[in-house]
């Protein structure tokens, strides 16, 4: 059967809310250095200002600006989630395209790693890495990535392995064509789906994770995440200060987190005909 | 009485050709013999006609003739009409094509058989009794001989031509044509006649072009194209074991009872006489030819002996042809394949002619596909050889040789990838081979008429989900040949569409396969598509090869148990 991805993705209600979402999310990461009024590294008032015409979000326990330091925060959290997101599909594409071309014993340990990983629960991983070794972003980028791969790798593998004995494949073969040819003609297009959909759930995943241990504290202090701003305003609570503080992060990132989910359903639903609200595409 | 033909030309003076020259014989030599029967075979416009006509030194004045014809010794060729005269009718005979008026109208029939009889001093009497006696002798009912020519039918016409020409009792006898219009019935009866006079001492040259009468009454065939003989062979071995490209051509063309065969015309168009000067360079039927190879165009062919299926030491004619004949384009020597403990090709031998369909036929897991993919390279055979044109197959590049190999599968939706469009999945092969570029466009077009789809960019952008299976498995036919490859293979590529779509694509794939000459393996289960399309049906069973013969041998009498049970089943039996 045949998908046009991009045409049933325009005509996805969901799909579209969640594009349109993470669309203005990341402009908004992306011009945080423009549009933020503060310096969010900077004393910029008195602690603990209410909200005014000046400071939108007020000020923290420093006197930094709560709005600047949340469109810095979303910066890091998106720039977070992207990265450990190409890193992991990109360590499970190459992973899971080459157990299954070459097979054997190397298909064997790469699957194995991967059950293990599976088995292990990733996050008490990290927050044992985290706890011990106090990592830079750049750090944490990787040790999350490398313990994410194998849900990719699995599928990879499993679809190349069945793509591998298509009559299409075969002939493509058949008509001489080199193995650089199949994978780059057949094999990569038909993979799509997978890398799209390990993307943006990894991408959410990621962007959880930080986030849950920023707010554990594990985290390195000096850069401004949407985690760390959660735990430091759940510090002052009592001052009420929640509403001005805590709840821009909280529902920053729950925006974040539903618009990748709004996507990764959609694109769930395109490419898994058995999802599909229609099913009257000719077979 | 022989006959005989030496190094003989034939031109005809033409304005407005190379030299003005049309050559209708080429250094044509024949001998008959006394008691003898040759026949002549070939195309309209090979020469059949002027030959008959040259032997009664009965050419237009246009003509210009050398070499010689000897009639029972004396060349005719220097004789002057009146002399010519007396060696007409009494020494040497002719039945005239029967056209319509070729008798006289004004005379009855019984006059015009007697006339030359009655010119030689017989009495009238006596003569219209043997005319009568000779009338009756060819089966014309009585009554029928006081009638007018066109009172009568055209097979009476053509027996009262065989008459006028027995009549006289030459000792060489040309019939040109002398079955063109009778029935079965009255073939066989002429059939006899022309055997009663060979076996009276007559020499009998037969120009026909009813390739089943050869065999019935001449001895020997001489196949002539464009006005040159190609083969040279006995006449038994005409419809079985031609050995020239051009008599297989003729002999697929003739609608034999026997054979199921879709009939297919000779490839290409006859050439036209008047582009034919008298020196020539190449072999003459190359460019219709399913075999040719660099040298065909570059020389002129020799004759060389012909393998007969006869004994060794027979005389079997000869064939002109650079490759001596029919050449051999695969062929397995003792393969075996198994699959771990699965036996699935056990010493199988075969060979596959150039320009000839072979269908490979079986039940589901006999190896037929395993078969079909190892001649095409795919698979490695565990022992054993496959030789293509003489070369292993192993040894040639495996690129290179997935060019002369075209594949059309069972399922064209698996076949071809979902996401590719029409335009992109015929020009898959091209882009493989490096030779996509600005020409392609027009090549994808010329390959979807060739295989009867519309050609227009609407169609070349469509899905296979929004093709049938009729039209994707034609979109699959025109990916494999889209390389102009030597071989096509047909895995089972028939078995998916329904009767109606079959019969559509198996007659395009025929069509192709002829036009194109190439040689194609037809793998099949089912032993009556088989029959419909093969020359030569290969049963496998159990991994060996039970029977491999021509189609309409195996259907007919089918010697192994197998072949017995399949054809019994296909016929609906149990």
């Amino acid at each position: 059967m045949h998908i046009k991805p991009f045409k049933d993705f325009k005509n996805d209600k969901i799909g579209v809310t969640g594009l349109v979402l993470i669309l203005l999310l990341i402009t908004t990461a992306i011009l945080a250095p423009v549009i933020a009024p503060y310096d969010p590294w900077d004393y910029s008032a008195p602690a603990f200002q209410p909200p005014s015409g000046e400071h939108p979000l007020g000020t923290n326990d420093i006197g930094y600006d709560i709005y600047s330091e949340l469109l810095w925060s979303l910066r890091t959290s998106i720039l977070f989630g992207i990265a450990v997101a190409a890193i992991a599909c990109t360590i499970g594409l190459v992973l899971g395209v080459s157990a299954a071309l070459i097979g054997g014993m190397y298909d064997m340990i790469v699957m194995r790693i991967a059950d293990a990983l599976l088995a292990i629960p990733t996050i008490m991983i990290l927050i044992l890495i985290a706890a011990y070794f106090k990592p830079s972003t750049i750090v944490l980028v990787i040790a999350l990535s490398l313990v994410l791969w194998q849900t990719t790798a699995r599928g990879v593998r499993a679809q190349t392995l069945s793509l591998k004995t298509k009559l299409y494949v075969k002939a493509a073969n058949n008509m001489g064509a080199p193995t650089s040819y199949t994978m780059h003609r057949h094999i990569m297009p038909e993979l799509f789906p997978l890398y799209a959909m390990g993307f943006v759930t990894k991408a959410r995943t990621a962007v959880f994770m930080e986030a849950g241990l920023s707010f554990l504290g594990i985290f390195d202090p000096t850069t401004k995440s949407l985690g760390i701003m959660m735990s430091y305003a759940m510090r002052y609570l009592y001052l009420d200060v929640w509403w001005n503080w805590l709840l821009p992060p909280v529902i920053a990132l729950s925006l974040l987190i539903i618009s990748l989910g709004f996507i990764s359903y959609a694109i769930e639903e395109i490419f898994d005909p058995r999802l599909r609200r229609n099913n009257a595409t000719p077979i | 009485m022989p006959l005989q033909f030496k190094n003989l030309n034939v031109q005809y003076r033409v304005s407005g050709s190379p030299d003005d020259r049309a050559t209708a014989l080429d250094n044509i030599s024949i001998k008959i013999n006394e008691g003898e029967c040759v026949s002549v075979v070939g195309e309209s416009g090979s020469g059949k006609s002027t030959l008959a006509l040259a032997s009664m030194k009965l050419l237009a004045p246009s003509a210009v003739m050398t070499g010689q014809v000897l009639v029972g010794g004396t060349d005719i060729s220097s004789l002057s009409d009146s002399e010519m005269e007396t060696i007409r009718w009494n020494d040497i005979a002719i039945v005239f094509q029967n056209y319509g008026d070729v008798l006289n109208p004004v005379h009855r029939i019984i006059d015009q058989i007697a006339e030359p009889l009655i010119k030689n001093g017989e009495s009238r009497s006596s003569a219209l009794d043997r005319s009568r006696r000779m009338l009756d002798y060819l089966k014309i009912k009585e009554g029928r001989d006081v009638l007018y020519p066109h009172q009568i039918s055209a097979g009476e016409r053509q027996r009262v031509l065989m008459a006028m020409a027995l009549i006289t009792d030459p000792g060489i006898l040309v019939l040109d044509e002398p079955v063109a219009s009778v029935d079965a019935i009255t073939k066989s009866h002429l059939a006899k006649v022309i055997n009663e006079q060979v076996d009276a001492g007559k020499a009998v040259l037969l120009i026909t072009h009813d390739l089943s009468f050869v065999p019935l009454c001449s001895c020997r065939c001489e196949v002539l194209y464009f006005g040159s003989i190609l083969e040279s062979l006995p006449s038994h071995e005409l419809l079985d074991a031609p050995r020239h490209p051009y008599t297989r051509a003729l002999v697929r063309s003739f609608p034999m009872m026997e054979r199921a065969k879709d009939l297919a015309g000779v490839r290409g168009v006859p050439p036209s006489m008047f582009s034919r000067s008298s020196e020539r360079s190449c072999c003459i039927f190359q460019p219709r030819c399913t075999q040719s190879l660099g040298d065909c165009s570059q020389k002129v062919p020799q004759a060389v002996p012909r393998e007969g299926a006869g004994s060794a030491g027979d005389d079997c004619g000869y064939v002109v042809c650079h490759r001596g004949g029919i050449a051999t384009m695969i062929s397995v020597k003792d393969v075996s394949k198994s699959y771990k403990d699965l036996l699935v090709l056990s010493d199988v031998s075969l060979t596959l002619d150039e320009g000839e369909i072979l269908a490979l036929v079986g039940e589901t897991g006999s190896g037929k596909t395993t078969l079909a993919y190892t001649i095409a390279g795919t698979i490695k055979p565990d022992a054993g050889e496959i030789l293509f044109r003489g070369r292993s197959v192993l040894d040639i590049d495996r690129k290179e040789f997935a060019k002369t190999v075209g594949i059309v599968y069972q399922s064209p939706r698996d076949s071809i990838s979902h996401r590719f469009t029409v335009f992109e999945a015929i020009a898959e092969p091209l882009q493989i081979h490096k030779e996509f570029d600005d020409k392609s466009h027009g090549r994808i077009k010329d390959a979807l008429r060739e295989v009867q789809l519309p050609d227009d960019e609407y169609f070349l952008q469509k899905y296979p989900h929004e093709l049938s299976g009729g039209e994707l498995q034609r979109v699959a036919i025109a990916r494999a040949l889209i390389l102009a490859p030597d071989l096509l293979i047909a895995d089972e590529s028939t078995s998916f569409l329904d009767p109606s779509v079959q019969a559509k694509v198996l007659r395009l794939l025929l069509d192709l396969q002829n036009e194109r000459g190439i040689s194609m393996l037809f793998v099949t289960h089912d032993i009556g598509v088989a029959r419909k399309v093969s020359d030569r049906i290969a049963v496998l069973h159990g991994g060996d090869i039970v029977e491999n013969a021509p189609s309409h041998r195996v259907i007919a009498n089918p010697e192994h148990p197998y072949t017995k049970q399949l054809i019994g089943v296909a016929k609906g039996g149990s």
